[in-house]
């Protein structure tokens, strides 16, 4: 033992701060979804508050006990127990559970922090290797980049913080030196550089290490909630944040493969077109349908490709495989419509793929700028369009040359092509690479036009008869379809006006009374009706009434060129919301996102999409803000129009929470302090001060100017209220705490025992109750004011 | 709602209620209790400490690597360099150190300072961070002292003070040169060699002066008794006699009284006085604060202030033993013993008396010191002429409460039953000569 040492006792409570930022910033990457961080966020923001206002209740006092107090333990149990509410609550809400790791990890990490903020003899030590546990496992989950950088954060600073526990527990006798620091600090900065550079660097000399080390090789085991897998499990868990950081560079999606184009995607979702039976048999046909049947179409009206209505299911799927799935990553708002082909030519059977345009593209093009912004021909927008939207889209499985465009679009930018010359117009409103295929991993960046469909409803062109590509108003030749076409159509806008509403009850009708079957019916059973052999289109208007996509996208084509509306077929990917991938913050599109839908031609040249299939919608619309507003308030007003009672009731309870609303905070105030007992009796005495000169305000009692407390709430507040007694040992004996709490040295102690000053507070606030006061202030405004309405009792001098 | 207190009185006549929270205590000390504290030494005390949750901290990241994400394997690796810096570094410091450690004084009394001078060489080119200095002290498990900084190819000279804890001869076993920078995860040692030894007297305390029933069967001696003698303090005065000498007439009671009236004074006494330390491990509480070393105390502030008041002592503790003697030597050498007495020395309380320095002493007095444990242990027909027995009960120095020991009738007592009240049980009741059978 030694007399004296030169130095006071290291405190450690910096570094075990640093050692719970830096493990806990990992936890949070590793934890915060980025697609709805609202509920990490909140949670985090609810503990910080706790912790804050715990540590400032606490700040005073001594980290002298063995163990934490009851208080204390309550407190880390809560914080414990929180996130498992929290998952709780999420899943209530229907905002998704949370993998049982996550919950006990941000629990771990709470309680960390609770232990670093209470006050007992161990905290730190037991703070800083709950930071231990804490970073080891968002080590191991943490996908991140900065994960390996925090891991080597966390070492410097780990190895700081042994050093600073080591010289807190030496009795020194000389002066210590300053050079340690820098030794220590260069010990850990070459760990910690080790680390960074073995775990982020991208050099091939630190990638070749990865080969030494043993990965799963593949088990067939496969986890659909896993976060990371092992390093080669599936492609999409590698991009966190981005579409570009979707990686491919460590799959075998750069050996050529024999990637699905288009049409090879519809043939494996719809199955393959019938070979029908050749009939040889002749007959004789009417005279009017072989004059139709000697109209040959234009050369540029047969492009050679086509889509068969008449399909069978696929024989077999393709095998289940780990790789990735995902034809398309997509991030941008959903629902939404990418479209790949356009058809306007239907011949009962078969749509005839719209002809290449060949024509080149019209746009506002900075030299040094790859975004390209048209000019034709949404120069002019219309009124229905509002604000854009834009979407990101890398290619990933698909083969071709036409790049998946939404409608209504305003600009693009593949990369850094700065060249106009590389892209082209496919079909109208479509995009596609000049003369070659699109490169795999292409990223392609897009804004389109949103559309407000109210305003579209009123769009005053819409009802007109305009002059359009005779192909977006042909029908089918054959007299029965047609017939049946004429006859529904008007059948299902019976006393509709001509434009929006013909228009949108076709598509009510077939979004209320069909039935959507994602894949085709098999042959032969009852619901295939008669759709195998004979006219497709026949069977799901009348018998069937079910089909696929492109069954509602045709019917309602037709049923809206039936009543002159210029229309056409379309086919591409759905942006399905349910395909968002909560990891990696995309939307993956599979193949079976391939999807038919039926679009408009609004003016002449605006080109919409529309959804005739049921469970499928359109893309929101995006409004400026004054439309947001106005449409939330008209929400608001239709929300009261619909529940009245509710909002009646909603308003009477304000109007009551409004006049008891001293009360309420009187009632909360009372509860703090009752909760938040200090331990030192001068803070408690002070706090309950507070209170009573919180309530005297509020009751119009408060203390005047030039009165001590002692005065005040000793004998001037007990007189002046005459319904209680006239005199009370509580009052005084508080009277004297307040003194002693106020003016006494602080050395001086309490003479009674803190537990008798904690009832004497107590019973004065019990004693001097909101209600109470504020009944001696209208008692004493009442008498005041009939003192001055009465006559003077002193008759008046004469002078 | 706040509720409304039965408020009456002034606040000293409240009562403090009954804690709120004893029900939620109870439930926190049920899950905290250690159920099993035997096994803690294999399952949760080395967890505590850094080295052994780096080690589980490496074993989870080998486990993870293993079965969960490569990264696991690089995590093992820092967490492994680190072991390996935190155990290579101290052991490679600590070669390359020799030093010396002196005490600036042969003997110290505990709780006392003494200084001390610490010569460090470092031979390695590089310099030893927080070298620590370990004396082998009992009870103190960590480094005593501590040495920031000692350069490479330096040497180095420190003084510090040195508050010994305890009596004995330091060091005990050996002092020993510590380090476990940077990271404190093991503390490697070395000696340091041979070092001159400290003999730490017991600590002493005022008891008084001699007692009475110390006798005075001597006339040579330096302490004066109450007995009619020629030298001393006047007690009171008499009627000449015949012999008497005529410097100590006191003349105005002769005037008074009409015939020769001499003062009488005290008689010139010479007390031998022999300690009996029964310090056998069996009949004391071990530790600093235990009834072994307060007995030590006991019996050093005795002898220190008997012996300045000229008395003969004698120290006869289990086997070591001290003849009659006087003077400044005399408590030189009773010190000595005191702080070499070492447990292997003792004896049981029996067997002291068997031993032939107690059995035939013939002095004046012998004071017994003891506890309750021992003296029950004794058997019934135990007694001793001119025996004071200082009894230091069991349960007041930690120990576990003892049975009333014997009754017997020809020796006096005086028995400790607070520690804290020590120095006011000697001041109050040492002359009285104590209270009989406990």
């Amino acid at each position: 033992m030694v007399v004296a040492s030169h130095h006071p006792r290291v405190d450690l409570g910096p570094w075990t701060l640093l050692l719970l930022a830096v493990a806990t910033t990992s936890v949070e990457l590793a934890l915060v979804s980025p697609a709805a961080p609202g509920w990490e966020v909140g949670e985090v923001m609810l503990v910080a508050v706790v912790l804050a206002g715990w540590w400032w209740r606490t700040r005073a006092h001594q980290p002298d006990r063995p163990r934490p107090s009851v208080r204390e333990s309550v407190l880390l149990l809560g914080l414990f127990v929180l996130p498992l509410a929290t998952g709780v609550a999420r899943l209530g809400t229907g905002a998704g559970g949370l993998l049982l790791e996550s919950i006990l990890m941000a629990g771990l990490r709470n309680l960390a922090w609770g232990v670093f903020v209470t006050r007992w003899e161990e905290r730190l030590r037991l703070a800083a290797a709950m930071s231990l546990m804490l970073m080891l496992t968002a080590t191991f989950v943490s996908e991140h980049r900065w994960a390996p950088m925090l891991a080597g954060l966390y070492v410097l600073v780990g190895c700081g913080w042994l050093t600073r526990g080591y010289w807190r527990e030496l009795p020194t006798v000389d002066e210590r030196p300053r050079r340690f620091s820098g030794a220590i600090s260069l010990v850990g900065v070459l760990i910690a550089a080790v680390l960074g550079l073995a775990l982020a660097s991208d050099q091939p000399q630190t990638r070749s290490l990865w080969g030494f080390l043993p990965s799963s090789g593949g088990t067939r085991w496969f986890d659909a909630e896993s976060r990371g897998g092992v390093n080669d499990g599936e492609d999409e868990a590698r991009g966190s944040e981005q579409a570009e950081s979707v990686g491919f560079s460590e799959n075998d999606q750069f050996i050529d493969t024999d990637e699905p184009s288009l049409y090879d995607v519809i043939g494996e979702l719809f199955g393959k077109p019938m070979k029908m039976r050749e009939v040889e048999r002749a007959i004789a046909l009417p005279q009017e349908q072989t004059r139709r049947r000697d109209v040959i179409p234009a050369e540029n009206l047969r492009p050679g490709r086509e889509f068969e209505m008449r399909r069978e299911p696929a024989a077999s799927r393709r095998p289940e495989s780990r790789g990735a799935d995902a034809v398309l990553y997509v991030q941008g708002p959903a629902p939404a419509h990418l479209r790949l082909a356009t058809y306007d030519w239907f011949d009962g059977v078969a749509w005839q793929e719209e002809p290449n345009t060949g024509l080149s593209l019209s746009i506002k093009n900075d030299p040094d700028d790859p975004w390209m912004s048209f000019i034709y021909p949404l120069a002019d927008p219309p009124d229905f369009l509002m604000l854009p939207v834009r979407h990101t889209i890398k290619i990933a499985k698909l083969k071709g040359a036409n790049l998946p465009t939404p409608p209504l679009v305003a600009g693009f930018r593949v990369g850094r092509v700065t060249d106009p010359a590389f892209f082209a117009w496919a079909q109208p409103g479509i995009l596609r690479l000049a003369d070659r295929t699109i490169p795999k991993a292409t990223i392609f960046e897009v804004e389109t036009h949103s559309v407000d469909t109210e305003r579209l409803a009123d769009h005053p062109t819409l009802g007109t008869q305009i002059i359009a590509l005779k192909n977006y108003l042909a029908l089918p030749g054959a007299a029965e379809l047609q017939t049946l076409l004429d006859q529904t159509a008007d059948e299902w806008t019976a006393g509709q006006p001509r434009g929006w509403p013909q228009i949108y009850a076709i598509l009510q009708r077939l979004r209320s009374d069909f039935t959507h079957e994602p894949t085709p019916i098999p042959r032969g059973t009852a619901a295939a009706g008669q759709g195998a052999q004979g006219d497709p289109l026949v069977a799901f208007l009348t018998t069937s009434r079910r089909g696929q996509s492109y069954h509602f996208a045709s019917a309602a084509v037709l049923l809206w060129r039936s009543l002159g509306y210029p229309a056409r077929l379309a086919t591409g990917f759905y942006v399905n919301p349910e395909r968002w991938n909560e990891e990696t913050g995309h939307y993956h599109l599979l193949r079976d996102d391939l999807h038919f839908w039926p679009e408009l031609l609004v003016d002449g040249k605006h080109w919409l999409a529309l959804e005739a299939t049921p469970g499928f919608g359109l893309m929101p619309a995006r409004w400026p803000w004054h439309l947001r507003c106005w449409h939330l308030l008209r929400a608001v007003w239709h929300g009261c129009m619909a529940h009245p009672g509710l909002i009646a009731g909603l308003a009477l309870s304000g109007l009551v929470l409004l006049r008891l609303r001293l009360h309420l905070l009187d009632l909360a105030a009372t509860a703090w302090w009752r909760w938040w007992g200090a331990s030192d009796p001068r803070t408690r005495v002070a706090a309950t001060l507070a209170v009573l000169e919180r309530r005297g305000r509020w009751s119009g009692l408060a203390r005047p100017e030039g009165y001590s407390l002692w005065r005040w709430y000793g004998q001037t507040l007990p007189d002046r209220c005459t319904s209680g007694p006239e005199s009370d040992p509580v009052d005084r004996a508080f009277a004297d705490l307040v003194n002693w709490a106020l003016y006494a040295p602080a050395t001086r102690p309490l003479h009674e025992p803190a537990a008798v000053a904690e009832q004497v507070c107590g019973s004065v606030l019990a004693r001097w109750s909101l209600g109470r006061l504020r009944r001696a202030a209208r008692s004493q405004h009442r008498n005041r004011a009939a003192a001055t309405s009465s006559p003077s009792p002193i008759p008046e001098r004469r002078l | 709602m706040l509720g409304h207190s039965k408020f009456v009185g002034s606040a000293a006549e409240l009562q403090p209620t009954p804690p709120r929270v004893a029900w939620a205590r109870r439930v926190i000390d049920f899950l905290s209790h250690d159920w099993v504290p035997q096994y803690d030494r294999f399952v949760i005390d080395w967890m505590k400490t850094p080295l052994g949750l780096l080690v589980l901290a490496l074993l989870f990241a080998l486990f993870c690597g293993w079965g969960l994400h490569p990264h696991g394997y690089w995590v093992a690796a820092a967490l492994a360099v680190v072991i390996a810096v935190g155990l290579v570094w101290p052991w490679l410091a600590l070669r390359g150190l020799r030093g010396r450690l002196e005490f600036t004084s042969e003997r110290g009394r505990e709780g006392e300072p003494v200084g001390v001078r610490l010569q460090l060489e470092n031979r390695w080119p590089w310099a030893a961070w927080g070298v620590g200095l370990k004396l082998d002290l009992p009870h103190e498990p960590g480094v005593d002292a501590a040495v920031s900084h000692v350069g490479g190819w330096r040497r180095r000279e420190c003084r510090f003070d040195f508050v010994p804890p305890q009596r004995g001869v330091y060091p005990r076993v050996s002092t020993r040169l510590t380090c476990g920078f940077p990271f404190g995860l093991w503390q490697f040692s070395r000696d340091l060699g041979r070092t001159e030894p400290l003999i730490v007297w017991p600590r002493t305390f005022p008891v008084g002066t001699l007692p009475e029933a110390a006798g005075a069967s001597h006339d040579e001696g330096l302490v004066f008794r109450n007995t009619p003698g020629t030298a001393g303090d006047i007690l009171g005065v008499r009627p000449f006699r015949e012999g008497d000498s005529l410097r100590w007439i006191h003349w105005a009671q002769s005037a008074r009284h009409d015939r020769l009236i001499v003062c009488e004074r005290q008689t010139p006494a010479l007390p031998v006085i022999q300690l009996i330390l029964a310090s056998h491990a069996s009949e004391h509480t071990p530790g600093p604060q235990g009834s072994r070393e307060w007995a030590a105390r006991v019996a050093a502030s005795l002898a220190t202030a008997w012996l300045k008041q000229g008395a003969r002592m004698e120290l006869a503790a289990g086997k070591v033993r001290v003849v009659g003697d006087g003077g400044q030597r005399q408590a030189q050498r009773i010190m000595d013993a005191l702080a070499r007495f070492e447990p292997g020395h003792d004896l049981p309380l029996a067997e002291l008396f068997e031993q032939p320095l107690v059995r035939r002493f013939r002095g004046t007095l012998q004071v017994l010191i003891t506890t309750d444990a021992a003296l029950a242990a004794m058997p019934e027909h135990f007694a001793a002429q001119r025996l004071f027995a200082i009894v230091l009960r069991h349960r007041a120095f930690g120990g576990a409460a003892v049975p009333r020991f014997h009754a017997c009738h020809s020796t006096q007592w005086l028995v400790v039953d607070d520690l804290s009240q020590l120095l006011t049980t000697f001041r109050q009741t040492w002359r009285g000569g104590g209270h009989g059978c406990g």
